[in-house]
This record gives C-alpha cells, sequence and structure tokens, in this order.
C-alpha cells in the first residue's frame, strides 16, 4: 500500500447567513411584517436575502424597510409554494439557515421532508396550530425574545476535521482574517482537527495542506443543525519549501552537533564539563546548552543545515515511505491504512545517507 | 433534440413532450403533474393571475397532492385532475400558442406506441438529462412512471374528438373505477362525476 503525496489548498467560506422566505399574503401581512423587522433588527450582518412564497426572485435585505410593500404587492395572493426557493437555495448551495414567515403551511411542503434544507428551517407561525410534525416550529403570536431568535438561528460549528483514508499530514497552514486567534491543525485522537473554531464563522478561510494519505484528503465541517459539509481542495503547487526553511549550523554549536551525531555527551560553555547524551540544559547554571535551537521538536541534520520540525507536523522520508513527526515518533503505513509507530528519535538517529536527527528537549 | 426515431422537446415548465420520427405532432410523456402546474402558477405570467392560494388550498382539498417521491399506493394524486377546460385554457396559453389537449387520435398513437417507447426509455433519459430539466421529472422518469397509458395504470384523460371534449384512457386501479369497463383505448362521454378525476396532457402540432 502506497501512500500518496498531496498538497492542496481549501477555501472555507462558511457563512451563517440567513434567508427569509414571506408568505405573500396581504391578511395577516401586519404580522408577518413585523416579525420580519423584529428578524432584521436582532440579526443584522446575518441577513442574506428575502423571498415571497411561490417565487424565486431574491430580494436584498438592506431596502427592505423601504420595499417591502411594493415587493408584496408584485407576489400577493399567490399560491404559497416553497418549490422555487428551495430549489434555487439548493442550486445555489445555500448552508445557512432558513426562517420562513406565515400564517399557514407552504402547499408543497412535502416535497422538501427529511431534506437538510427542511431541517435548516424554521417556521415562525402565525396560525396557532403547527404546521407539520416534521418541521422546527416558533409560535409567532406568542412573542419572540431576541435572546430565542439568536439561539434559533445562529449556526454553531462543532467541528472542522480533515479526512481521509491513511492521512498523515505533513504542514498545514491556515490563513485567515483574524491574526489575533488563527486557527490550527491538531491531532485529536485518531482524527486531525481545525481549532478552535468560532462559534459562527462568516469571514473566509484558505487552508494549505501537504499530506500523505491513500485518498485525496477533504474537510468536513460538522454544524449543530443540518448535514455535514464536505469541502474539496484544488491540487496546490508545492507550497512548503524545505530548501527555504534549512538554516545552517550556528558556528558555535558545530562541535555540539558533531558530538551529537555520534550520540556522545555534549560539551558546555556555563560549567566547562561535558553533559550526557538527553541533558538539553546545564544542571548547574541553568542554561540551554543548544541555545538558539527551537526546543521540544525533532531536529533533522542535512550537511551543515539544519530543520526544525516546530512547523510540522511530519516529515517525509520519500524513499522509504516513512514519515517522522514532529514528537519524535518515526512511523510508516500499514497493509490497513495507518501509520504505525516504528521507533523513537534518539540523538544521532540516522534516517538515511543524507539525514540524521535528535529530538531536541528542553532540559 | 433529435435521436434517430425521436425527437424530445422540453416546455415552458420544464417537461418533455416526445415527437416520433412518423408523427406530426408533439404529445407530453406524462400527464399533466399538480408540480408541473405549480411551475405556471409560480412563473408570474398574466395567465397564471386566477390561481391564487385561495384557489390552490380549495383545489388541493378536493384532490389531494403526494410528495413528488411518494405517490405510493395512489400516484394519481401526483397528477393535476379536476381542473375544467378554462383552468386547462390558461396553462396550455402560457406554454404558447400551439399548445393545445390531443386529440382522440394522437392519443391513440402514444398508447399503440408505449411499448416502443419503454424500449427507447435509455435514449430518453439522456435526451431529457440533456436539456436540464428539474429533477423531480429525472426522478419520476428514473421511476418510469409514464407514459401511464397501460391498463389500469393512468388517469382517464382529456382528449378531443372534432373540436369536441371527450375522455379516453384507464384509470389507475381507483376503488371509484371497475376496472373491467375500461380500455386505454376507449372513448367517453364526458360526465360530471368523472370530471374529478380527468387529467390531460399537452400536445402540439408541428409545421
Amino acid at each position: 500500500m502506497q501512500a500518496v503525496h498531496h498538497c492542496l489548498r481549501f477555501e472555507v467560506k462558511l457563512s451563517d447567513s440567513l434567508v427569509v422566505v414571506l408568505e405573500p399574503r396581504t391578511e395577516g401581512w401586519k404580522k408577518i411584517n413585523g416579525c420580519t423587522s423584529k428578524l432584521f433588527d436582532d440579526l443584522q450582518g446575518m441577513l442574506d436575502s428575502v423571498y415571497f412564497g411561490g417565487s424565486s426572485k431574491q430580494y436584498p435585505t438592506l431596502d427592505y424597510l423601504e420595499s417591502a410593500p411594493a415587493w408584496l404587492d408584485r407576489h400577493k395572493n399567490r399560491p404559497f409554494l416553497i418549490n422555487p426557493i428551495f430549489e434555487h437555495l439548493e442550486k445555489s448551495g445555500h448552508q445557512g439557515m432558513i426562517a420562513v414567515v406565515c400564517t399557514q403551511p407552504p402547499l408543497d411542503l412535502e416535497d422538501w421532508l427529511d431534506t437538510s434544507l427542511l431541517e435548516r428551517t424554521v417556521f415562525i407561525r402565525f396560525c396557532g396550530e403547527h404546521l407539520s410534525t416534521c418541521t422546527n416550529e416558533i409560535d409567532g403570536a406568542m412573542g419572540i425574545s431576541s435572546v430565542d431568535i439568536q439561539k434559533t438561528f445562529r449556526q454553531q460549528i462543532l467541528s472542522i476535521t480533515v479526512e481521509a483514508k491513511g492521512l498523515m499530514p505533513l504542514r498545514c497552514e491556515i490563513i485567515g482574517d483574524d491574526k489575533q486567534k488563527m486557527p490550527r491543525l491538531v491531532t485529536c485522537g485518531s482524527e486531525y482537527r481545525i481549532t478552535p473554531v468560532k462559534s459562527s464563522m462568516t469571514k473566509h478561510m484558505t487552508i494549505h495542506l501537504e499530506a500523505y494519505s491513500l485518498e485525496t484528503p477533504r474537510l468536513k465541517i460538522s454544524m449543530d443543525k443540518g448535514d455535514d459539509i464536505y469541502i474539496e481542495g484544488v491540487t496546490d503547487k508545492w507550497f512548503f519549501d524545505v530548501s527555504q526553511e534549512k538554516r545552517p549550523i550556528p558556528a558555535k554549536l558545530v562541535n555540539k552537533f558533531a558530538a551529537l551525531k555520534e550520540g556522545k555527551s555534549l560539551p558546555c560553555e556555563a560549567c566547562q564539563e561535558d553533559h550526557e547524551p538527553g541533558v538539553w540544559s546545564c544542571p548547574e547554571k541553568r542554561t540551554t546548552i543548544l541555545q538558539d535551537i527551537p526546543p521540544k521538536t525533532v531536529i533533522l541534520c542535512m550537511g551543515n543545515d539544519y530543520l526544525h520540525l516546530s512547523n510540522w507536523f511530519a516529515f517525509p522520508l520519500v524513499r522509504e515511505q516513512k514519515v517522522i513527526t514532529s514528537d519524535g515518533t518515526i512511523r510508516s503505513l500499514s497493509n490497513d491504512g495507518k501509520w504505525l509507530q516504528t521507533g523513537t528519535i534518539k540523538n544521532g538517529t540516522r534516517f538515511n545517507d543524507d539525514i540524521w536527527g535528535f529530538y531536541h528537549n528542553d532540559r | 433534440m433529435t435521436s434517430g426515431d425521436f425527437t424530445i422537446t422540453i416546455d415552458k415548465t420544464g417537461f418533455p413532450l416526445i415527437q416520433l420520427k412518423e408523427w406530426d405532432f408533439r404529445i407530453g410523456l406524462m400527464p399533466v403533474s399538480k408540480y408541473q402546474f405549480e411551475r405556471f402558477m409560480c412563473s408570474g405570467d398574466k395567465s397564471a393571475s386566477t390561481f391564487t392560494d385561495e384557489w390552490y388550498r380549495a383545489y388541493l382539498q378536493q384532490n389531494p397532492r403526494a410528495p413528488y417521491d411518494g405517490g405510493g399506493d395512489a400516484p394519481w394524486k401526483l397528477f393535476l385532475t379536476g381542473v375544467s377546460k378554462k383552468e386547462i385554457g390558461h396553462f396550455l396559453s402560457y406554454l404558447g400558442k400551439n399548445h393545445r389537449l390531443p386529440t382522440v387520435q394522437e392519443r391513440g398513437l402514444l398508447v399503440d406506441s408505449a411499448d416502443r417507447i419503454a424500449a427507447i426509455h435509455s435514449s430518453i433519459m439522456i435526451e431529457i438529462g440533456k436539456r436540464g430539466c428539474s429533477d423531480k421529472v429525472d426522478y419520476w422518469f428514473k421511476k418510469r412512471l409514464y407514459p401511464l397509458i397501460k391498463q389500469h395504470g393512468g388517469l382517464p384523460e382529456y382528449v378531443t374528438a372534432n373540436d369536441e371534449l371527450c375522455c379516453t384512457g384507464s384509470p389507475w386501479n381507483h376503488k371509484d373505477f371497475y376496472e373491467n369497463c375500461w380500455e386505454p383505448q376507449a372513448v367517453r362521454p364526458l360526465s360530471t362525476s368523472l370530471q374529478k378525476y380527468m387529467g390531460f396532457r399537452v400536445a402540439t402540432s408541428i409545421g
């Protein structure tokens, strides 16, 4: 079984946008309009567009207050059918919530039973009785609080995971709008999750992923309402360039790297003693022996250069069909598609003719 | 869209009509469904303005609707039955000036060709797929819910004979019908008691 090397880019454009569908009825319009205005007040920035039952024509929410009477006039008393709207939303890939404000059920509701769209639809009804046993409903006549509106229509992202059989991420970089709290890919049990996810996400995220896997990786986004969303990546040019990341071994550390390569004790300038292999901090002076070398990760040495794996999940040994993980294990792909540990990095571990390495701890 | 022996055209509601090579007319591959009529009602066309929410709710009280994928043991609920000649006229005028009810002879040719049409099912599916019909049309064709003309497997349908409306077809094995009394090709006069069950399909002349 041979893993394939993938370089992919995922564009994540998640939106918790809300579409509002109004029953095009003159009787009861005051209630429908009043409720819609409240939705607009409470969910500003989340509203996408307005539809009238029986038509796939979309209206911009910005013009609602001014133009709604004219829009109603255009659609009034048409059969209250949701097929034209739901077919349009399905075609356009709408992933957000839908609010239907009405005084009676749509005539073709039954065409959408057990669909993701209906699962993400909340009916605000002004007719007293339930519309159907299979729909999410709020009794509009009872009055809806702003808290209930927020709770009902805000979609929560539960998790974003990268999925593929035999997946071993090598590198992952996430670029988004929020520089302060940028999500990153982490291991969570046997899953690879992007965390933290914001409770509601309206912005854009680009994920560059380099991975080994038996099938093309994809993103799975689980929400609290509706089906999971899958996003396919597009093949990207080689994104992470090892030659750009390698650094020359500092002159003052050359003798120490040479000692490490041979599995010998490390000379320490602080106390003028040699320290046993595996001791990274001078016990007497409490200084780091390999100064300027990032701790708690694997250091790979290639000739006169070194590469630290702090930003890597794993480094591929292509010829050997193995990876070196940043936490210091060596793994190879088993026949059942799992990356099994076949070794642990020790000082001076030689991987092939060109590469050797060690795990740099901080004490 | 021609494919050898037959031509498929799609009407304004997204539903297919078939013309076999030797015919000088096109005819709907299935009777007009409620879903198809709903597309007309939602068109915003002037001819649809009389079909209000109130009208359709009252209509459905008499002729209940079935979800598009679940006619189940009452498949006739998928189809538009029991509308008046005038209401049919609004629908046909929306489709275009050549659109009309089929004649007795045209529907007779369709019945005669039922097996031939069934034999080219795959080619028809390909043609329909190319034309981007509604998903619901695709679904019904995959389920082979057409042409609904076999013994006890369809609707009594309006046809014209010498410009007069009459009834032909063989209804589903519905509790309201004596199944032995219906032959697919038989032509009957209309009666008030029949009207509730009457469906129709669309036809157009060529040239």
